[in-house]
């Protein structure tokens, strides 16, 4: 009897030593940072953003997503160098209600990035150049200032079927989409669909019936691979489909997922106040993450960082 | 500088003529008369005309003007979009949209979606069915005239009474025409 027990011991004894070896190999996955920066006086209730306080707002989130001290630093945390030239796919929402990125903020990233990158190596674009204009940006393809554009005079890559902004130009991508609720099946227009835009015109109708093909832009290598910061804008968001608040706050993080549920959240949060029922997760989501592994969804993956200035 | 470039949008008078030929008495049902135009705005270039995806018109599909939003209006029977803007002298604008279904149901059933004409509209007092936004800064309003749902749209809200005016206008032409 004494025997069998000192031998089970022995079994026990080797298990655990075991299991402390994998503990020492295989440390816990580490979380996905996102950090959620509000600051009530960036804009007021008529959608006139302030650019000092819009600017750090900005600032103070990416210090906070990268542990840096100064801009400089974070962008070069996040992969940033001198000879980048980086893309910043916006999403000009103009129907009904504006929910356009404010050209405030627009200024705030950009003068950060120029930190690190000359301001002719930044490029602002989304799908129709038209959009820009009617969210109020300047066009500009000159060879001085930050550049902002559509897609069309840059003509598409044959195999990626992506604009050649982010197939050939760009070293670097930041996806910075809006706050917006769709309900429906698409239940939210955040960072997966912002890239519809990057998309030869042609394919774009696919992303509204096809939740896989949906998922799957984002994972196309000139996007996943160059993607360095991914950031959603809801100064002014919607939580129901075309019924705006103002946040007045970012969302930012390198893991695209995590941000998409990260504002999914901040939507759920004032539907709560408003009792209306929570938004699930879209299908394309979970296919994003399962299929394409793009990022996480797992709320105990998210470490998230709330900042309230 | 404004009234520049407003004398400039006046160029475009016969543009505004087929405008008036064309959209709105067609939004209306009937042909070859005047419809009404907001106080002292003007359009703004051609009015656009989107189909449905399967079916589009010169300017494309419903996808073309709204992106992934358009699914809803194809669920209730979506045929055809007429967009048209008008500026004022001092480069304010009015969205005008004429989203015709298949039938009147179907057109009253889309305002009934909050899909399309969102929670919290107010119905006002006009002669046709609505559902009135203001949503500072942007005010819209939303009614049924036949087969047709329109959508009127002004992002500065001290435009608000204008913009009633207009939707006045609109049914009483409708009503004049039939």
């Amino acid at each position: 009897m004494i025997k069998k027990a000192k031998s089970m011991m022995g079994v026990l004894l080797i298990f655990s030593m075991l299991l402390a070896c994998l503990a020492v190999e295989l440390p816990a996955a580490a979380k996905s940072k996102v950090v959620l920066a509000r600051n009530p006086k960036a804009v007021n209730e008529r959608n006139q953003a302030d650019g000092k306080e819009t600017a750090r707002l900005f600032d103070r989130a990416l210090l906070a997503l990268t542990g840096q001290k100064t801009a400089a630093a974070a962008w070069k945390t996040l992969g940033l160098k001198p000879d980048d030239v980086v893309a910043v796919k916006v999403n000009c929402n103009t129907w009904t209600i504006g929910l356009s990125p404010h050209p405030e903020l627009m200024a705030a990233l950009c003068s950060s990035l120029q930190k690190v990158v000359p301001a002719n190596q930044i490029i602002v674009y989304d799908n129709e150049a038209a959009a820009l204009t009617a969210s109020g940006f300047i066009l500009n393809r000159s060879a001085s200032g930050v550049r902002y554009t559509g897609t069309e005079g840059d003509g598409f890559d044959d195999q990626q079927r992506l604009t050649k902004i982010v197939t050939q130009t760009a070293t670097k991508i930041i996806n910075l989409a809006s706050l917006k609720c769709a309900d429906g099946g698409l239940v939210a227009s955040l960072l997966l669909k912002n890239h519809i835009g990057s998309l030869v015109p042609e394919d774009m109708p696919k992303c509204h019936t096809d939740a896989d093909f949906l998922a799957g832009v984002c994972a196309r290598p000139s996007i996943k691979d160059k993607t360095i910061l991914n950031m959603v804008a809801g100064l002014r968001g919607t939580y129901r489909r075309s019924v705006p608040w103002y946040w007045a706050g970012i969302i930012l993080g390198t893991d695209p997922l995590a941000v998409e549920m990260s504002a999914i959240g901040v939507m759920n949060e004032k539907r709560a106040l408003e009792k209306v029922e929570p938004l699930p997760v879209p299908v394309h989501v979970t296919i994003a993450e399962k299929k394409y592994n793009l990022g996480t969804t797992d709320p105990a993956m998210i470490e998230q960082v709330k900042l309230d200035l | 500088m404004a009234h520049v470039e407003y004398n400039e949008k006046m160029k475009f008078a016969p543009r505004w003529g087929i405008f008036l030929l064309c959209v709105l008495p067609a939004v209306l049902h009937g042909h070859g008369s005047q419809g009404p135009l907001p106080k002292d705005f003007a359009p703004v270039g051609v009015p656009q005309r989107y189909g449905p995806p399967e079916q589009k018109l010169a300017a494309g599909s419903i996808f073309d003007y709204m992106d992934g939003g358009g699914i809803v209006y194809l669920e209730h029977g979506f045929r055809e979009l007429v967009h048209g803007e008008f500026l004022d002298p001092r480069g304010r604008r009015i969205t005008f949209d004429r989203f015709t279904m298949a039938t009147p149901v179907q057109a009253r059933a889309a305002l009934a979606d909050e899909r399309i004409a969102p929670a919290g509209g107010k119905s006002m007092p006009l002669d046709a069915p609505n559902k009135g936004y203001m949503f500072p800064p942007d005010y819209f309003i939303y009614m049924v005239l036949g087969k047709s749902l329109i959508y009127l749209h002004v992002d500065d809200d001290a435009m608000a009474e204008t913009l009633d005016r207009f939707a006045v206008d609109i049914i009483a032409f409708a009503k004049e025409e039939k």
